[in-house]
């Protein structure tokens, strides 16, 4: 199972993790709450090795494997819908395997009829699913998310969610998602993991039993407990 | 900057109808061919020019001193524009070159080049210098407006380092490039042809004016400016139209 064993970093100006443990389970979606400013962009970061723990370790994560959903989509402009979601395969595929890819994910995430435009032309919304397209259509075992549905509004974003879920479902992966909006979290998650304010040595972890979807009932206990914590 | 034959167009022609209108007017007030020939006979005068084999010469050897100064700035703001967007310290190092190069009056340059160069290759130098400078700036002006964002997720995503050239810094660097291009050849094309007026080479758009003009034949001084306006307008538009044809996602 990948985990964080004991990790510590720190900015010369924040100190924001000592001798931090996590588990993260495979093949699920993992949303991390915290307040912003708490580390919730740096641990992504470790995660996928940009940056390093001064000590401590990080396992589990197979190397040079992962798709990253920004809360910026970070698309190209000056490519087109397809091209986007082409572009990290190009160099890693047969372009058999690139075309295929492309298009399965296209069309789950509804923009086949789009597949030619340039970004400049689509919604918010639209942008976003290019990123989630990418993202999956990349051949990663680990997806990060960072602040992913930001600044969309409430219609998009439900809309956006059931395109993802429907991507994941499609090909499973495991998932972690950094927000700090808990209706997000509740929604997506399989597991919740909150965190406190810098410097974090632990997280609270709950773990959302049933259908990882929109559909699922949460209880009023856990909602309570983790609004709690956030607020604290 | 627009090239569209809209209402608008319209007005513009409206406006040179107005400009030869008072051009005739002053002409007859004047009443001296020696100092203002009336429009009709400057006409007459550019076409009997363009019948002459040494109009066709001198408006070659201009192009080709501007295509040579040009090619050459090009060539030379890629060799520093890029690598000062890139890096802190090659832009450092060279921006004193740059602002010597800028705020130098271009007489000074002339005169030295004209005691330095052959006089056919002074206006080519003073192409050259108007054009790098403009061009630099904005390659690397270029350079540095590159999304970081993009570089990033390139990482992440394990794009090879020669995609990221091909995929992200040279689109993200045409508007500046074209923008660059649109300024640098508008200054550029003067320079080449006041770098021709003062060194006096045998042929060249410049030297025919010099002569038209200690010969005061104005007329045929007039009808070179014209040609010379109407070159830097086609190639205004012609940039305009490029820009258009590769930047496609605006």
């Amino acid at each position: 199972m990948p985990k964080l064993d004991k990790i510590s970093f720190a900015y010369p100006e924040q100190e924001l993790f000592r001798n931090f443990s996590m588990d993260i389970p495979e093949r699920a979606i993992s949303c991390i709450l915290g307040p912003s400013g708490c580390g919730k962009t740096t641990l992504l970061y470790l995660i996928s090795r940009i940056l390093n723990p001064s000590s401590g370790e990080i396992s589990g994560f197979p190397e040079h494997s992962f798709s990253y959903i920004f809360q910026e989509t970070r698309i190209l402009p000056w490519r087109t819908v397809y091209q986007n979601i082409a572009f990290p395969l190009l160099d890693k595929m047969h372009p058999d395997m690139v075309r295929e890819k492309t298009q399965k994910f296209i069309q789950l995430v509804e923009l086949s009829d789009y597949q030619d435009q340039y970004p400049s032309r689509l919604s918010g919304g639209m942008k976003q699913r290019i990123a989630i397209a990418r993202a999956f259509a990349f051949p990663s075992k680990t997806i990060l998310m960072d602040e992913a549905f930001q600044g969309l509004d409430l219609g998009l974003k439900n809309k956006v969610f059931e395109i993802f879920l429907r991507s994941w479902r499609e090909e499973p992966r495991t998932v972690i998602f950094v927000t700090h909006d808990l209706d997000e979290a509740l929604y997506l998650g399989n597991y919740i993991q909150v965190l406190p304010q810098s410097p974090i040595s632990s997280a609270t972890g709950f773990e959302l039993k049933g259908e990882p979807a929109l559909t699922r009932k949460i209880s009023e206990a856990i909602q309570t407990e983790v609004r709690g914590l956030i607020e604290k | 900057m627009k090239l569209s034959f809209s209402k608008n167009s319209w007005f513009g022609l409206a406006g040179v109808l107005l400009l030869i209108l008072i051009w005739e007017i002053s002409a007859r007030a004047v009443g001296s061919r020696n100092i203002l020939p009336c429009p009709g006979f400057t006409f007459k005068t550019l076409l009997g020019l363009i019948s002459e084999a040494l109009f066709y010469k001198s408006l070659f050897i201009t192009l080709l001193r501007g295509l040579l100064g040009f090619v050459l700035a090009f060539i030379f703001s890629l060799i520093i524009g890029i690598p000062s967007g890139l890096n802190k310290k090659v832009e450092s190092f060279f921006s004193p070159f740059l602002v010597t190069i800028r705020s130098t009056p271009v007489i000074s340059i002339i005169l030295l080049a004209i005691i330095w160069l052959r006089v056919e290759n002074v206006p080519v130098f003073i192409g050259f210098l108007t054009m790098f400078p403009i061009l630099t700036t904005s390659l690397s002006a270029g350079i540095k407006e590159v999304d970081r964002g993009l570089l990033e997720m390139s990482k992440i995503y394990r794009v090879k380092t020669w995609r990221l050239f091909s995929d992200i810094y040279i689109p993200s660097l045409f508007p500046f490039l074209f923008s660059g291009l649109l300024t640098a050849v508008g200054f550029g094309w003067r320079a080449v042809i006041i770098g021709e007026v003062l060194s006096q080479p045998k042929y060249g758009i410049g030297s025919m004016m010099q002569d038209a003009q200690s010969y005061l034949l104005v007329a045929e001084l007039i009808s070179w400016t014209l040609v010379a306006v109407l070159i830097g307008y086609i190639f205004e538009k012609s940039i305009s139209l490029i820009e258009k044809r590769i930047i496609v996602w605006k």
